[in-house]
């Protein structure tokens, strides 16, 4: 044993009584190295991907990007507080959007109640439009639409009552099924499909408008 | 019975997002369609509006900036490390409010109040009762703790002896750096079982053994720069509470995460457990969690 030595005469078994434990305080667990790393990590992996749609959407309820990111930060953190209660292999997105959706209402919603405005008179000029058309719908979407700028569509978007507003969001931009806007929005699905309708029809109106304020010649379709 | 058009017309949205719609009312619509141009209108306006959206959907998305995601990545972590310590000092109005909350993040707002109302009176009146009965109603906090308290938890005897170690009371019955030569010291020292060894950047200096109950148990120590290490591996099968114990919770967390990891109370000393082959190992040490963790590798269990 040239590279070891025995300290003999000491034997831990002798030495060694377990007995004066009162000396050493009891340790606690603090690591996040245990089952709080791992909710962290599925937390990550499930949640963190949905952050650019919950500040999008975040950003079209707040429209300011202060409160917007209050938000949204907000509701991750009760996500991963709650992440426990999150039903595993449920849809993290729709989950998320429902938090963040009863956090705006609770606490950032400046204006409670909001009035549902229709301008049904430009919906009628449009459907005027349409009807006098004799090509297909889809050359008409091209020449109605094609030349809208992102923002006018933006800005229509974010025209829309907060409730009709919501619900193409999550349909359109979203995509998510009635089921899911269902839950999030807490309402049946008829009143999904209905305000879907709703909001579609002003959206519609809202781009006509812009479409027009461009200079689109409507005459072709007189 | 013949739906209004009204009604047809909602249905268009359902139409033009393909969801379910009732075969005879899809019928009925589709018959409609054909024969009444302002409900053809109509779909065109919901598809049109949809498509509109959907093929601008990417610009019309705005990234999240990356203070912000900087910032919940930080919170998250910053929340997991305050958690024990919040557990330790929450009041019953903070534990109310705070179990009223998943409740509250998914009601709807006009079910808040009278919700949370008729919670709390229930709540009140069952604290009332029950102080009467008991003076103190907060809960104790070192029931929450994962306490190593028993003299034969494996445990508190890797910390009595890194702290011996560390303090010269206890010294190395082998010094050497060769693993074969300390497994042969264990064997002939009365070790019955295999000792399997962490694969651990760290230098081995030597090793020790201990009895409990008549069984003969293998300590080693490792060293990086000034840093000590210092191991005890046991046969799971003899952690039985007879021979020697483990904190169940602490287990738990091993089936659970494959390892329990903790930092010492006021010293800056981690412990970490793990299975080692048919083995539990446990190490204590003066190097930071993650420095520890860094220089295990994982995936030799």
């Amino acid at each position: 044993m040239n590279d070891s030595t025995i300290i003999s005469g000491e034997r831990f078994v002798e030495a060694k009584k377990f007995d004066n434990l009162d000396l050493y305080p009891s340790a606690t667990t603090e690591s996040p190295m245990n089952t709080i790393a791992a909710k962290q990590s599925d937390f990550e992996r499930e949640a963190l991907p949905h952050m650019n749609a919950l500040y999008s959407f975040a950003l079209r309820l707040c429209r300011n990007r202060e409160d917007a990111n209050d938000l949204v930060q907000e509701t991750f953190m009760k996500g991963f507080r709650f992440f426990d209660k999150f039903e595993r292999g449920t849809n993290c997105k729709a989950w998320l959007f429902r938090i963040l959706k009863n956090t705006y209402i609770n606490q950032y919603r400046k204006d409670k109640r909001e009035p549902d405005i229709v301008e049904y008179d430009v919906i009628e000029e449009f459907y005027d439009l349409i009807r006098s058309d004799s090509s297909d719908s889809t050359d008409l979407q091209k020449k109605i639409f094609d030349n809208l700028l992102d923002d006018e569509v933006s800005t229509a978007l974010e025209s829309l009552p907060e409730t009709f507003r919501t619900a193409i969001i999550l349909c359109d931009l979203e995509g998510m099924t009635y089921e899911e806007i269902a839950e999030i929005i807490e309402c049946p699905i008829g009143t999904v499909r209905s305000r879907l309708h709703r909001a579609r029809k002003m959206l519609a109106s809202q781009l006509l408008a812009y479409a027009k304020q461009r200079g689109y010649d409507t005459k072709d379709f007189e | 019975m013949k739906k209004s058009s009204k009604d047809l017309e909602e249905l268009l949205a359902a139409m033009a997002d393909g969801e379910y719609i009732d075969p005879k009312v899809k019928q009925e619509l589709e018959s409609r369609l054909e024969s009444d141009p302002e409900l053809s209108v109509a779909l065109y306006i919901q598809t049109a509006m949809k498509n509109i959206l959907h093929h601008r959907s990417e610009a019309l998305h705005t990234e999240a900036p990356a203070e912000l995601r900087l910032s919940i990545v930080n919170g998250i972590r910053a929340q997991q490390l305050q958690a024990p310590k919040q557990i330790k000092s929450v009041s019953f109005i903070e534990s109310f409010w705070n179990a009223l909350d998943p409740i509250v993040s998914v009601l709807s707002p006009k079910f808040v109040i009278p919700t949370v109302l008729a919670i709390f009176m229930a709540g009140y009146m069952y604290m009332s009762e029950q102080v009467q009965t008991e003076s103190v109603v907060s809960p104790n906090p070192s029931m929450l703790k994962v306490v190593h308290a028993e003299s034969n938890n494996i445990c508190s005897q890797t910390y009595t002896s890194f702290r011996a170690y560390k303090n010269g009371d206890l010294k190395p019955q082998i010094i050497t750096t060769n693993q074969e030569k300390l497994s042969s010291f264990f064997a002939e020292n009365g070790v019955k079982y295999t000792v399997h060894y962490p694969k651990i950047d760290a230098e081995l200096i030597g090793g020790i053994v201990s009895q409990e109950k008549g069984t003969t148990f293998a300590h080693f120590i490792y060293k990086v720069g000034d840093h000590i290490i210092y191991a005890y591996e046991v046969p799971e099968g003899l952690v039985d509470n007879q021979t020697l114990s483990v904190n169940p919770r602490a287990m738990e967390i091993v089936n659970k995460a494959d390892w329990y990891w903790e930092k010492e109370n006021g010293a800056s000393n981690t412990m970490v457990l793990w299975r080692l082959g048919p083995n539990l190992c446990v190490m204590v040490s003066d190097l930071r969690t993650e420095q520890l963790s860094a220089l295990l590798h994982v995936k030799e269990t």
